[in-house]
């Protein structure tokens, strides 16, 4: 049952959603199913790797003429998987390294699962985009928005 | 033959007010009834004939029906306001608009009594006398459509319509920058000034083959 | 002869993309908020009035194009409405119901609503009526036609409600005006 921890950063740098949650798969005895496992201490350092990792998508981005960048920073036992959209809003999506045992499978269900994620979170935020009330760079707190995240969470993590 | 053209708001104000001049001899007949009506109020059709002295700018001097015609003496340049001759909101709160708008009041008035029965509904389309005849339509927002013309012109309630739906709708009502309310009071009302509407609408009442 | 909305919007009815319209409706509403400092019952009342001036021409446009004439009844002004007036403008047909005893006043209710599509209200927008400007359209329409009305939200599924649903009242039966000096 692995643990992630997703956020949406701005084009100003600053993070405008932010998800803690772990997988619906192979849900193990210990803790409740979807709530993260991530010790004291990495919890707290979450932003910032996400924020460190996000000179390596602006490299990245110009080295692929793909939205869904794939795995693009390895820190502290955690790796980075990112997504940049149309509008230069970043979504990443930081996790545990999978242990030997699941790897094989972890990778094959890996990039293309992560990117069928990217793409609906992508449609939810222009979705939210839409909204008049909402404007670029807000920090994102309509429930709905959180709910239907947490929805496409289960679909593929 | 077209004479003139009207157009008065659901406050009784005239908005617009169309005269054109006809180039030659009309009426020949009908001098003394346009004589007599300048005598008295002036004519509410905006008649005006060869014969009648230059304009002084009064309205009073002419038909309520808004008949005009040239005028050999004083040349026609003062009276021509653009390609087509005539008038174009000159005669709004003249005496022969008031005249006009109240004779079509009052022809409405009498006509919806006609019907006896309210599901038999009766609107008043046009009148005629021994010379002219004025057509009229109004709309259920009490816009009402005037057209003045010589008695050989048939129906021209097609042509009411039209000029409703079609040039007031186009240049009037989708403008937004003009008003479609042109103000409650009777002295200080607004008018439809806009070149597209008076362009539109003289080009397309000069091209049927009633107007000359 | 007056024609159905039905065939008006299908024959006689320019058409844009709907989420053009919704967005550009959408940020004239936001646009509004942000001038009034989010003073939402300030927002409603020009929503209102903008309505009313859209409404004034809104009603030659919907004559010219169908033709129809004056009612007699409020029913049939109510049928025209639902069934003509919000078919060839907004290509939805709202259902009418709780017609009050006299008849002056019915309720409209809207399944679906093309202004709000994609909007969710802030939470502190307790206050805002969003699609407040239909009010205005419908009030400012039945004005030329010598109605003259309130018409007010009292649900909507902006906030939560099961439906949308406006009343409209109809206060008068304006007299047509008389030329001055002649009573």
């Amino acid at each position: 049952m692995a643990s992630y921890y997703f956020t949406i950063i701005g084009t100003l740098d600053r993070p405008l959603y932010e998800l803690e949650f772990a997988s619906f798969k192979n849900p193990t005895a210990q803790g409740v199913p979807g709530k993260s496992q991530f010790s004291a201490s990495v919890k707290e350092i979450l932003p910032f790797i996400a924020n460190s990792s996000l000179d390596v998508v602006e490299d990245a981005q110009w080295n692929s003429n793909q939205f869904h960048l794939g795995k693009i920073d390895a820190f502290f036992g955690l790796q980075v998987n990112g997504y940049i959209t149309q509008g230069n809003i970043k979504f990443l999506l930081c996790y545990e390294t999978p242990t030997n045992a699941n790897l094989a499978l972890h990778a094959k269900q890996d990039d293309t699962t992560l990117k069928q994620f990217f793409n609906e979170v992508n449609d939810l935020y222009v979705k939210c985009l839409l909204n008049p009330f909402y404007s670029v760079n807000d920090a994102i707190t309509s429930p709905d928005f959180d709910l239907r995240v947490k929805l496409i969470v289960r679909k593929y993590l | 033959m077209i004479y003139s053209f009207s157009i008065f708001d659901r406050h009784c104000n005239c908005i617009y007010n169309r005269r054109y001049i006809h180039d030659g001899p009309l009426l020949t007949q009908s001098k003394p009834s346009s004589v007599n009506l300048k005598n008295s109020i002036g004519d509410p059709l905006g008649v005006s004939i060869t014969s009648l002295p230059p304009d002084n700018g009064s309205g009073d001097n002419f038909s309520p029906l808004g008949i005009t015609t040239k005028s050999k003496e004083s040349g026609s340049s003062s009276a021509i306001n653009g390609p087509i001759p005539g008038y174009i909101n000159k005669y709004n709160d003249s005496n022969a608009s008031k005249l006009l708008f109240g004779i079509m009041y009052s022809l409405k008035n009498i006509t919806a009594k006609l019907g006896d029965l309210a599901s038999l509904f009766n609107t008043l389309k046009s009148f005629s006398t021994e010379n002219f005849r004025v057509h009229f339509m109004e709309s259920a927002t009490g816009l009402k459509f005037v057209l003045a013309t010589d008695n050989e012109v048939d129906n021209l309630q097609h042509i009411l319509k039209e000029l409703y739906t079609n040039y007031y709708l186009n240049h009037v009502v989708y403008n937004a920058l003009s008003p479609v309310e042109f103000g409650t009071d009777a002295n200080e009302h607004g008018k439809i000034s806009n070149s597209d509407f008076i362009n539109a609408t003289d080009s397309f009442l000069t091209s049927l083959s009633v107007f000359k | 002869m007056s024609r159905s909305g039905e065939e008006v919007w299908k024959n006689s009815t320019e058409k844009i993309n709907s989420e053009l319209f919704t967005l550009t409706y959408g940020s004239v509403v936001a646009q509004l908020c942000s001038d009034y400092n989010n003073n939402y019952n300030l927002v409603n009342k020009q929503l209102d009035s903008m309505g009313y001036n859209i409404g004034i021409r809104l009603i030659e446009e919907f004559l010219a194009k169908t033709g129809a004439a004056r009612c007699h009844t409020m029913k049939e002004t109510a049928e025209i409405i639902l069934k003509v007036g919000f078919k060839m403008f907004l290509n939805i047909t709202p259902q009418v119901d709780n017609w009050s005893l006299d008849n002056r006043q019915f309720s409209l209710i809207l399944n679906e609503n093309p202004l709000a599509d994609f909007v969710e209200l802030p939470s502190d927008a307790k206050d805002l009526w969003y699609s407040q400007i239909l009010c205005g359209v419908l009030r400012g329409a039945l004005h030329m036609v010598q109605l003259d009305v309130s018409v007010w939200f009292v649900k909507d599924v902006l906030k939560g409600d099961d439906i949308t649903e406006l009343k409209l009242k109809l206060n008068k039966i304006l007299k047509d005006e008389v030329p001055a000096g002649e009573d």
